[in-house]
Order: structure tokens, then C-alpha cells, then sequence
């Protein structure tokens, strides 16, 4: 489902190179759940928005779902990521002006879906929120946040579901309906979840765990 | 495709606020351009509407001299041609009226017109009573008078007015009487019976009578009829003044082309303003939705429908605009209506209103695209980091760019009409551009490399202007355009003023007589004194005509002959030793102040070119049988409007004293009489029962009449020279908005350092005065030069003339205007407390 060859990120600031990830393979199959490890700066969130298609890698090769997406354009990429990708970020990225449910309707529209409205609202009520579907963000707790960035995530129905330290920016209990959330939809959907965390006890549920430290995976405890 | 349509609404819901500006840029400019292209047009279709009634007829024959040979029978056998439906005779002439019972009412100029049944041929006399105008009103000694007359003498309709050697009874007040010109005319109007005229003596040597034929045609025969007539004028050797409506229309157009130059300046001035001020606001608000554009890439929008998300919101806001544009212009334009009488409110047809959503569209495209097609540098990975990627040259957004001068030249030479105008406009605002972006440059490069400075308010402004991201440049850019236009529009307006003013302070007199014999002339200067007048002068009055021409060296246009056919007639000649203050010599030189027996003629200029004669040909005149052959020494040119004003003591052709002194004489007489009132009134009444015989001309309440005038159409289009300062106003709001979020987080940062208010405050004022000053400076400059290039290669008739007072007020006024709006945009910044904008960050 992913396959990273020989990949790595390098970005320039100022007058210095600064790599983030050196070269690395990694082979996702569907369905697996992926939980990524390490401390801050070990290149977590660059490897997951490598994958998404969100940058580009400075050298080696990305296929998900076999196709390779390192020399798509950036309008190709999208068109994959809303076939493809659903991603949730660790401060949510609503878009602010636009209620909850809205925020789940855009993906849907983007791509055309012909019955957008229905499933944004099965989507809603999937995650609990119908009654603060028309609700903006900014009205919002960070958890409810967080849900309707999981139903934007699941609404194009997606094969791989990257997810972000989607616990970080929440309290210890609201993490952990997070977490269920995110676990029981990806069981539900068949998806392939990638997910970045701190926590190891959530990391111990994954199916697999990758841990990263200075932009190297220093540990993989199950490969495919 | 309905996410196109969706996006922008939802988007409307939360932004309307940080939208508005955009919204008002559009509404204002659209405002502003359609006032501008009505004030134009209709002025335009005024003067085409009312040249008919200008000339009473499509072609009009007239002459000074009814005695020549031939003349009667000619214009008889014209009245049987197969274009002719109708013709009517009329005399005119200007004459003094005075009412019969009061005695101390000033006696009062008018225009005195004796008109026959038929009267008139194209437009109709209205009565201000409403009932319609009949020419029997005008029997038995009957009048038909302009309203204007009856409340300057205080009479009313039924009381007699003495005219000449008459006494006629007031049988009705006309507010419109065709053949009057374009009404704009003060001197009030009587019409009385044809015959009338001549019997009441006022058609005496002097007093400029016109006897004239009034033709009405079948619809364009105007032109074969003229052709025909002008043939048959010069066979026959007659000299008749032959004009058609055309010529009417034609004159008023020009009349009116400084006011068309200086509203067609305010137009494009807008269409750029507007301009400026979309792109300002969409370069902001785009800015600010960055993350929401991430997100949307994040989601899989593709560039196209996020791209055309925001440009449907655009044009959506741009069509509103328009819309609320339309509504203000119709409120303006009902407002210009009692400056600028007749003109009814104006129509919103749907031709305009489609125009004005062109105007808007295409503005909102032109400007909003090149900031809108940021959209396709913003990349899913903003969201984790902005600053180490690269941008990527996008051909498109530059094609974009491009586009801007280039719709700006379109528009522009569609709204001014002119392509030099639109030339040197376009040229100026490039070079403006250039140079604000240099300054930009040069500022921050300096600014930087000031050394430690003391003071912490001054060190942060520094601070603020020199770092990247800072928006100086655009600041500077979209405030430098802004003073370029609002400067401009008052330099020109100041031109417009002066030039009507200095017209008008030109003329040396507010009253003249005619008529004046020369045993009459001690008397006459003597009376003028001792009635209180002031700056009597006598000027010597000659008849002569014109019967040789004799072309010298210098390059002519036509043939002698037909020279010679144009100065056919008797003309009102004068000398003198000095040239009027304020004619200019045009070519040759003004003899030397002394009488010469050998005969010099010094010529007005356009006469000149009429006659076909240059300095250096000889002219021979024949004055009372003697015949004198006079070289052309100079030409000159006449003010306007003072010409116009006192026609009774200017002369076309001047001879050099020496030669005509022993010819028969008449003088005329100018001076300026006491202040409006009863003292003006007694010294008139007393001129003329010492000299019954002279007409005296009071030109006192045309002049204020005049001036009251150009003051009234200066106000009305003060109102659309309002729509440039409130643009401005608003882009300056635009732009200053776009610093607007990082002052507000680092006024939070400042204040938990434990900043004061005042330290804040005086941070944005060194920061916005220093703006403010720079723009001020180079958009001041350049306004100099777009007046300049404006009134050099436009159509304008007016003189450029620089004020460096308002240059100078309009570089203060914007480091007044910059700082004030600057530091009210911070105010909010100023007064919220820390943690909300932290909270948010």
C-alpha cells in the first residue's frame, strides 16, 4: 500500500542545509496501523506529510497504493489525496470560517460527490457531533475540534488515514476518546493508519511501531 | 463545480468585514465613473439637443449690412428650395431697458430680438405660466420678456418697459427662448414683433444689429442647402455669415472640453484608484487564508476550483459593488442636479447599469487576478512551515501583471477618449510605480544601516519599516499611487478655477457705452468721473472695410481670393498707443508707444487665421472713401472670457495711431461704476438723460451672474472629485490592514514586556509619518508631471500652471492622513488586552 525507497528530506535555511530525514525505505501494507515514535525534531510529521504528498522528497521514490506520487504535480497529488488520503493534524487545521459540518462537506464537494451533503451528515453523527454540526470552530472544544477533523479525514471514504499526533494539543481524557475514534473507524473502514504519537501507551496498540531519532528510523518492531 | 459556487458564500459569512473595503473600492469607483460618464454624456446630448434651439433653424444667414445688393432677392429665391419646409427673418441687437414707472431702477442690457409669426422654427418658447407662447402677444407693441429682467427691475408682467424710442407692455416671462444660444447666457431676453425693432430706433450704426434668415430643412438637408447657398454667395459676391446647428454643436462641445478633461481625469483616476485598492485588499485577505487555502490542498482541492472559488467571491463582491455603486451615483447625480440646472436625474437604463457591471467585472478581474493567482504558490506544506521553500516563477501570474497596464490603457482611453491623454496617464503612473518601489528599496536600504539610535520608539519604528515582510513597499506603493491621483484631481481643479477666475479678473470695467459722438467726449469722460465711476477710458470707434489683401513672405493656407471673400463687410476698428494688459502677442511685435504716419495693424488671432493673414502682409483698408494700406505687425491673443464679457471695447484689428485720427469717429466707453445698488442705478439714469442718444451697457451682473456659475458647476463636479479622496482613504485602509495581525501580536509580546500604550503609539507614528512622507513626496512629484502631460498632449484648452501650494499640501496631507489613519487602524491594537491575541497565536 506505501512503499518509501531511499527517501529523504533536506530543507535549506538561510545558508545551511538542515536534513530532516536521511535516507530511508519503509513498506506499509493495507490495513496495518502504524504507530510512528520518537522526540521532537526526529522527523515524524516530515515523514507523514512526504507520504501525503504534502512535500516533496529531496531524493528517492514514494508509491502509495502503487502509484508513484514524487514526480505528480500538484494538482495530480490533490486528486490523490482526495481519492486516497485522509489526513488529521495535531491542531486540527479547520478552517475557521466554515461550520463543522461545512468543514466536512468541502472534501466531498471537491471531489464531486453527488450525495456530499448525506454522507457529511452520517459523518457527523459518526463522530457524535450532529448537534454542533452548524457550529464554527471557534466555537468548538479542542476535541470536538479534533472529531470533526477525523470526519473530514474519513469523509472521501480513504484507503490510507495519516494522523498526526492527533492527541497532542488535548487533555488526557479527550485524547482518549481521540484515540478510540480514530482506532474504531479504521477498523471499521479498512484503512491503513499511520499515526504519530509520544505517548507509548497509545503507540503499544498499533500494530506496528516505528521510532525515529534524528531523522533515522532507529527501531522498527514489525515489519511486513 | 458546486464547490465553486459554495465556498465563496460560506467565506462571505465570516470575512464580510476585512471584505468591505474591497466592496467599497468597486462601489466608489463605479459610483464615481458612471457620475463621470453621465456628467459627460449629457452634457454631450445637452449640446446636441439644444444646438437646434441654439440657431432656432438648421441654417441660419445672416449680416450686419442688409443694404447690400442682391442680398433680399437671393435669400428669396432660397426660400422656394426643394430641402426648405419653413424660414423666418428676426433682428437682434443689445439694448438698454428701462421700466416706464420707476424712475431709480437701473436700466438693465438685454437681448433685444424682433421675430416674425413663424418664430420659432425648432424649439418653442416657454412661458413661465405655463400657457403656450402665441405671437400675438408680441402685437401692438407687446414683449415677452426673461424672468431674470422682471425681478432685476422689479416690475411685473402687465407693466410697460421703455425700449428706445417705444414703450412696450409686458404680456409674458419666457424662461427658454430658442435661438438664445445655450440659455447659459445671463443678459436677459425680449422678443417683440419684428418691425418693432426698427421703430423703436435701435438699430443705429454701433449698436451691432444682426438681421438674420432662419431656414428650417428637411431632415440633413442642412448640408446640400449650405453647399448651394455658399456657392451661390460668393458667385453673387455677397457677404452673408452662413451657419448651420452643426457649427452650434460643435462650439458648445468645445465650450465644454476643460470640464470634459477634468471629469475624464477623475474617471480613470478612479478606474486605477479602484483599481489599487482591490488588489491591495485581495493581497491581504489572500494572505490571511493561506491556511485555509493549505487545508483545502491538504483535502484535495486542486488549484482551479480553490482559485476559482476566491475569483467567483471577487467578481460576486465587485457585482455588489457595482450594484450599491449605481445606487450612490444616482443619489450624486440628483445632487449635481441643482447644480447644473435642467439636467434630470439620472436614468438607470439597462445599457448603464450592464456598462457599470463591465466597468466592475473588469476592474475586479484586471486587479484581483494577479494577487488571487497567489493561490498556486501556497503549498499543504504551509501548514507546518512557510519560510524555507522557494517560490516558483509562475508565467501565468505574470502574464496576469502584464494584463494590468495594459486593461488599464483600455479602459482608460474608453473613459478619456483620447489617446494621448491615456498615453501620457498610463506612461506617468509606470513611472510613479517605478519610482515608489525604488524609493521603497532605497528607504528600507538606508533605514537599515542607521546606527544605534537612543530612543526605543524611534529604534522599533526603524525596526518595523526595514524587515522582511514588513509591507513598506506595498504601503508605499498603494498611498504613493493614491496622492499621484488626489493631488492630481486638485491640481487640475485649481487650473479649471483659475483659469475662469483670471478670465473674469482680466476685464478692466463692469460697464460700457456706445454710441458716444465726439463732441460728446469731454463730457461724456467728465460725467463718468463725476458720477462716481472709476477707469474711464474713451475708446475712438472707426468704420472701415476691408478691399485688398496683399500676401507677404510668411506661409498661407487658401487663396487670396477666398481672403478676400472672408473680409468682405464693414468692421468696427480702433487705435491705440499700448497693448490691453492682458493680450498676448502671438507672432510679430507691438509697435513702440508712439503715433507713426506710416499704417500698422495689429491683428487678433483667430480673426487672423479667419482672414488668412500673417505678419508681414499689407492689408488695405477703405475708411470714409480714403483708402490705407496698413502692414500686419503683430497678432495677438484675446482672454476668453473677458473678450466675450467686453466685446463693446475690444477690437479685432487695432491700428497704430497716426493714420486714422482725421477718419469720421465714434467712442465707446468702458469703466468700472460703483458697487450694485442705488448709487449705480443714479449715476446710469444720470449718464443717459445727459446722453440720450449713447446705450449704456452694465456688463456688472453678467460678470457676477458668470462667476455664480462657474462657481455652481466647480461644486457640482467638487462632488465627483469627493469619490477620489474617499478611494484614497480607503486604500490607504486596505493596506495599512495588512500589517494589521502582526501588530497586534507584537503589541501583545511588547506589552507583557511591560511596553505603555504611549511607547506603542509612538512607535506607529514615526512608522506610519515616515510613510506617509515618502509616498507623499514621490506621488506629489509625479503629479506635477501627469498635470503636466495631461494638459500638454490631452485635449484640454486650459493652461497647466504649477501650485506649489497644493503640492506642498498634498505631501503634508498625506503624512497627516497616513499617520492619522495609521495610528487609528492601531487604536484597537493599542487598547486590547495581551492575552486574547496571544490565546489566539
Amino acid at each position: 500500500m506505501i512503499r518509501l525507497t531511499n527517501v529523504s528530506r533536506t530543507v535549506t535555511s538561510g545558508r545551511e542545509q538542515l536534513t530532516i530525514l536521511y535516507p530511508l525505505d519503509l513498506e506499509v501494507p493495507r490495513g496495518q496501523f502504524v504507530a510512528i515514535i520518537g522526540p521532537s525534531g526526529s522527523g515524524k510529521s516530515t515523514l507523514l506529510a512526504l507520504i501525503a504528498g504534502f512535500d516533496a522528497p529531496s531524493s528517492g521514490e514514494i508509491r502509495l497504493d502503487g502509484r508513484e506520487i514524487t514526480r505528480m504535480n500538484e494538482d495530480d497529488l490533490a486528486d490523490l489525496r482526495g481519492a486516497l488520503v485522509g489526513f488529521v493534524f495535531q491542531s486540527f487545521h479547520l478552517i475557521p470560517s466554515l461550520t463543522a459540518y461545512e468543514n466536512v462537506l468541502v472534501p466531498l464537494e471537491l471531489a464531486g460527490a453527488d450525495d456530499a451533503q448525506e454522507r457529511a451528515e452520517a459523518l457527523m453523527e459518526e463522530v457524535g457531533l450532529q448537534e454542533r454540526a452548524h457550529h464554527y470552530p471557534s466555537q468548538l472544544s479542542g476535541g470536538e475540534q479534533q472529531r470533526v477533523a477525523i470526519a473530514r479525514a474519513f469523509s472521501n471514504r480513504p484507503q490510507i488515514l495519516l494522523a498526526d499526533e492527533p492527541t497532542g494539543n488535548l487533555d488526557t481524557k479527550n485524547g482518549a476518546r481521540i484515540f478510540e475514534l480514530l482506532v474504531s473507524l479504521n477498523r471499521h473502514h479498512g484503512t491503513t493508519l499511520m499515526l504519530v504519537t509520544h505517548e507509548p501507551s497509545l503507540a503499544d496498540r498499533a500494530d506496528r511501531r516505528i521510532t525515529l531519532n534524528e531523522g533515522r528510523i532507529m527501531n522498527d518492531d514489525g515489519p511486513p | 463545480m458546486k464547490f465553486i459556487l459554495n465556498m465563496p458564500r460560506r467565506e462571505m459569512r465570516g470575512s464580510w468585514r476585512r471584505l468591505l473595503v474591497f466592496f467599497g473600492c468597486i462601489a466608489i469607483g463605479v459610483a464615481a465613473m458612471v457620475s463621470v460618464r453621465s456628467f459627460t454624456e449629457r452634457l454631450a446630448d445637452a449640446t446636441v439637443n439644444e444646438a437646434r434651439a441654439l440657431v432656432s433653424a438648421d441654417v441660419r444667414v445672416d449680416t450686419a449690412n442688409p443694404a447690400q445688393p442682391n442680398f433680399r432677392p437671393l435669400l428669396q429665391r432660397f426660400t422656394s428650395s426643394r430641402q426648405v419646409i419653413d424660414y423666418t427673418e428676426i433682428i437682434e441687437t443689445q439694448t438698454m431697458v428701462r421700466p416706464v414707472a420707476a424712475k431709480d431702477v437701473r436700466p438693465v442690457l438685454v437681448e433685444l430680438r424682433g421675430v416674425q409669426q413663424q418664430f420659432p422654427l425648432h424649439g418653442r418658447v416657454h412661458l413661465v405660466s405655463a400657457t403656450p407662447f402665441s405671437h400675438a402677444l408680441l402685437a401692438n407693441q407687446g414683449a415677452v420678456v426673461s424672468p431674470n429682467l422682471l425681478s432685476r427691475m422689479g416690475i411685473a408682467v402687465g407693466d410697460s418697459v421703455q425700449i428706445g424710442t417705444l414703450t412696450f407692455v409686458i404680456r409674458g416671462a419666457a424662461d427658454r427662448i430658442p435661438g438664445s444660444a445655450l440659455n447659459f447666457s445671463p443678459i436677459p431676453r425680449v422678443l417683440i414683433e419684428h418691425d418693432a425693432v426698427v421703430r423703436a430706433g435701435v438699430t443705429t450704426f454701433g449698436s451691432r444689429v444682426r438681421y438674420s434668415w432662419l431656414f428650417k430643412t428637411t431632415p440633413d438637408g442642412d448640408r446640400p442647402l449650405v453647399r448651394e447657398m455658399a456657392g451661390e454667395f460668393r458667385a453673387q459676391k455677397v457677404s452673408l455669415g452662413l451657419s448651420t446647428f452643426r457649427y452650434a454643436q460643435e462650439w458648445l462641445a468645445n465650450s465644454f472640453a476643460n470640464l470634459e478633461g477634468f471629469t475624464g481625469l477623475i474617471g480613470i483616476s478612479m478606474l486605477v484608484l479602484g483599481g489599487v485598492g482591490v488588489a491591495s485588499v485581495t493581497r491581504v485577505f489572500i494572505q490571511q487564508k493561506v491556511d485555509t487555502i493549505a487545508i483545502l490542498k491538504c483535502v484535495g482541492g486542486r488549484n482551479a476550483p480553490v482559485l476559482g472559488a476566491y475569483l467567483v467571491q471577487s467578481l460576486a463582491l465587485g457585482a455588489a459593488g457595482a450594484a450599491f455603486g449605481l445606487l450612490l451615483a444616482y443619489l450624486v447625480n440628483a445632487a449635481d442636479t441643482r447644480y447644473v440646472e435642467r439636467w434630470s436625474p439620472l436614468d438607470l437604463t439597462p445599457g448603464l447599469t450592464w456598462r457599470a457591471l463591465a466597468i466592475a467585472g473588469s476592474v475586479t478581474l484586471l486587479f484581483a487576478l494577479p494577487p488571487l493567482l497567489e493561490i498556486r504558490q501556497v503549498k499543504p506544506f504551509f501548514l507546518f512551515r512557510r519560510d524555507t521553500e522557494t517560490r516558483r516563477f509562475d508565467r501565468t501570474q505574470l502574464a496576469a501583471r502584464l494584463l494590468v497596464p495594459l486593461g488599464i490603457l483600455a479602459l482608460a482611453l474608453w473613459q478619456a477618449g483620447s489617446f494621448p491623454s491615456a498615453r501620457s496617464f498610463i506612461g506617468t503612473v509606470a513611472v510613479t510605480a517605478v519610482a515608489l518601489n525604488l524609493a521603497g528599496s532605497a528607504l528600507i536600504y538606508v533605514l537599515s544601516r542607521v546606527g544605534t539610535v537612543r530612543s526605543f520608539p524611534v529604534r522599533y519604528a526603524i525596526g518595523n519599516l526595514c524587515r522582511s515582510g514588513n509591507q513598506t513597499k506595498a504601503v508605499l506603493f498603494a498611498v504613493g499611487i493614491g496622492t499621484l491621483f488626489l493631488v492630481s484631481v486638485r491640481q487640475q481643479q485649481v487650473n479649471f478655477q483659475t483659469a475662469y477666475s483670471d478670465d473674469l479678473s482680466t476685464l478692466s470695467a463692469d460697464m460700457f457705452a456706445i454710441d458716444i459722438q465726439p463732441d460728446q467726449r469731454a463730457a461724456a469722460e467728465t460725467a463718468f468721473t463725476t458720477l462716481g465711476a472709476r477707469d474711464a477710458r474713451l475708446i475712438p470707434v472707426v468704420r472701415a472695410r476691408i478691399v485688398n489683401l496683399k500676401w507677404g513672405p510668411g506661409e498661407h493656407r487658401g487663396t487670396p481670393q477666398e481672403a478676400l471673400r472672408r473680409a468682405a463687410g464693414d468692421r468696427r476698428v480702433s487705435y491705440t498707443l499700448t497693448q490691453n494688459s492682458s493680450d498676448t502677442i502671438v507672432a510679430g511685435s507691438f509697435w513702440s508707444p508712439t503715433p507713426s504716419p506710416r499704417a500698422e495693424v495689429s491683428i487678433e488671432e483667430d480673426s487672423a487665421r479667419y482672414l488668412m493673414v500673417e505678419v508681414g502682409d499689407t492689408m488695405t483698408f477703405e475708411v470714409a472713401g480714403r483708402r490705407i494700406d496698413a502692414t500686419v505687425t503683430s497678432l495677438r491673443k484675446l482672454e476668453r472670457r473677458a473678450r466675450q464679457l467686453s466685446w463693446l471695447t475690444r477690437f479685432d484689428i487695432l491700428f497704430r495711431p497716426g493714420t486714422l485720427e482725421s477718419a469720421p469717429h465714434m467712442f465707446a466707453a468702458a469703466a468700472r461704476g460703483p458697487a450694485a445698488g442705488p448709487e449705480r442705478a443714479r449715476l446710469q439714469n444720470a449718464f443717459l438723460e445727459s446722453f440720450p442718444n449713447v446705450t449704456l451697457v452694465d456688463a456688472l451682473d453678467d460678470i457676477t451672474e458668470i462667476r455664480n456659475r462657474i462657481a455652481r458647476t466647480s461644486s457640482a463636479v467638487s462632488v465627483l472629485g469627493a469619490f477620489v479622496y474617499l478611494s484614497g482613504v480607503l486604500i490607504l485602509v486596505g493596506s495599512i490592514g495588512v500589517t494589521r495581525g502582526r501588530r497586534l501580536y507584537e503589541a501583545a509580546i511588547l506589552k507583557t514586556l511591560g511596553a505603555r500604550r504611549l511607547v506603542l503609539a509612538k512607535i506607529a507614528v514615526i512608522e506610519f509619518a515616515v510613510l506617509g512622507l515618502v509616498a507623499g513626496l514621490v506621488g506629489s512629484t509625479a503629479s506635477i508631471a501627469l498635470t503636466w502631460s495631461l494638459m500638454s498632449f490631452g485635449q484640454s484648452r486650459t493652461a497647466w500652471a504649477f501650485s506649489p501650494v497644493v503640492s506642498a499640501t498634498g505631501i503634508l496631507g498625506t503624512v497627516a492622513l497616513v499617520t492619522t489613519v495609521g495610528v487609528l487602524s492601531t487604536w484597537s491594537v493599542l487598547m486590547r488586552k495581551p492575552l486574547g491575541t496571544l490565546r489566539e497565536q
